[in-house]
């Protein structure tokens, strides 16, 4: 039997997780991704971004 | 529906920004020639858009509607805030672009039949804003390039029936795949090993799990980094964790 270990981050109380394009509070890292594409935030800086992305109004 | 009502969608789409392509006089004779070959319309004088109108109001009444937008190359912003509660079928829709397409009709409720946009590459904001909107067989997305915010701001949108092809999708601005829709969705499925791109669902919370089930089977096999991004009340199984990390997938809760 062949086993996998997964790497999971987990935010702290009121900060969230991003790779700078996708916010959440548990990231199971892939296997092509790396604990360094990963930063911690303040859930206000994240909203923030969010609503930034949300306002952009996507080209061809 | 009344014909104003289609007029009042058609006329909206003509002198909106995003459908400056189909007021082009090559195009606009092609639409008048193409109404003028039916058998609907023989004998009926006027401009396009009456002639359009007079095609959806017959049409009604004999189930059939005719695809007047067979020869458009974009049917962007045709029905952009019309006061329509039911979308004409004008299938099959062959334009590349559908961006904005149905947006702000805020009296949509359902869409009973499949899209056939089979040529569309801008799926960019489609349905945004159409609050009311619950159901929708299908759409044709498998040329689709963008999709983001395709239900942006459809906060009633319970089922998409037929399952969504993404294989052509590019990134969007933000990077992910973003199709909008909110906490009512329950039911939308994806044609397996289709989603290739970062992938947000982070509004779905009421996601069946059927269907989350199929976003999983929908995931491609990846061998660069790419994010799904679901809504943190959406339970996995171990099992499902590992066929997401299997693929080479992220996950972000």
């Amino acid at each position: 039997m062949i086993t996998e270990l997964v790497t999971v981050l987990k935010a702290e109380e009121n900060m969230t997780l991003t790779n700078g394009e996708t916010f959440g509070k548990v990231v199971y890292l892939g296997r092509n991704d790396r604990v360094e594409n990963w930063q911690e935030i303040t859930e206000k800086d994240a909203e923030l971004m969010l609503q930034k992305q949300a306002g952009e109004v996507d080209g061809e | 529906m009344s014909r104003n009502d289609f007029q009042n969608g058609f006329a909206l789409g003509l002198v909106s920004g995003g459908v400056v392509e189909v007021a082009d006089t090559t195009e606009i004779d092609a639409l008048e020639s193409l109404i003028d070959e039916s058998r609907v319309l023989d004998s009926t004088e006027g401009t396009p858009t009456e002639k359009v109108g007079h095609l959806i109001e017959k049409a009604e009444t004999e189930n059939d509607w005719y695809s007047a937008s067979e020869s458009l190359t974009t049917i962007s912003s045709f029905f952009t805030n019309s006061s329509l509660q039911k979308l004409p079928r004008m299938n099959p829709i062959n334009a590349k672009s559908a961006t904005y397409m149905c947006s702000g009709m805020k009296n949509l409720k359902r869409i009973d039949f499949y899209l056939d946009t089979k040529n569309a590459e801008d799926c960019n904001n489609m349905f945004n804003g159409c609050s009311a909107l619950e159901f929708i067989k299908g759409v044709n997305t498998a040329k689709a390039k963008w999709v983001t915010n395709m239900f942006f701001g459809c906060n009633s949108l319970k089922t998409v029936e037929e399952p969504f092809d993404l294989s052509n999708c590019l990134t969007s601005s933000s990077g992910s795949i973003i199709m909008g829709g909110g906490e009512a969705l329950e039911n939308i499925r994806f044609v397996p090993e289709s989603i290739k791109i970062n992938f947000r669902a982070d509004n779905w919370s009421s996601l069946s799990s059927e269907c989350v089930q199929s976003i999983i089977d929908g995931l491609a096999t990846v061998t660069t980094v790419q994010t799904l991004t679901l809504h943190k009340n959406i339970a996995l199984t171990d099992q499902q964790k590992a066929t997401i990390n299997a693929k080479g997938w992220t996950l972000v809760q």
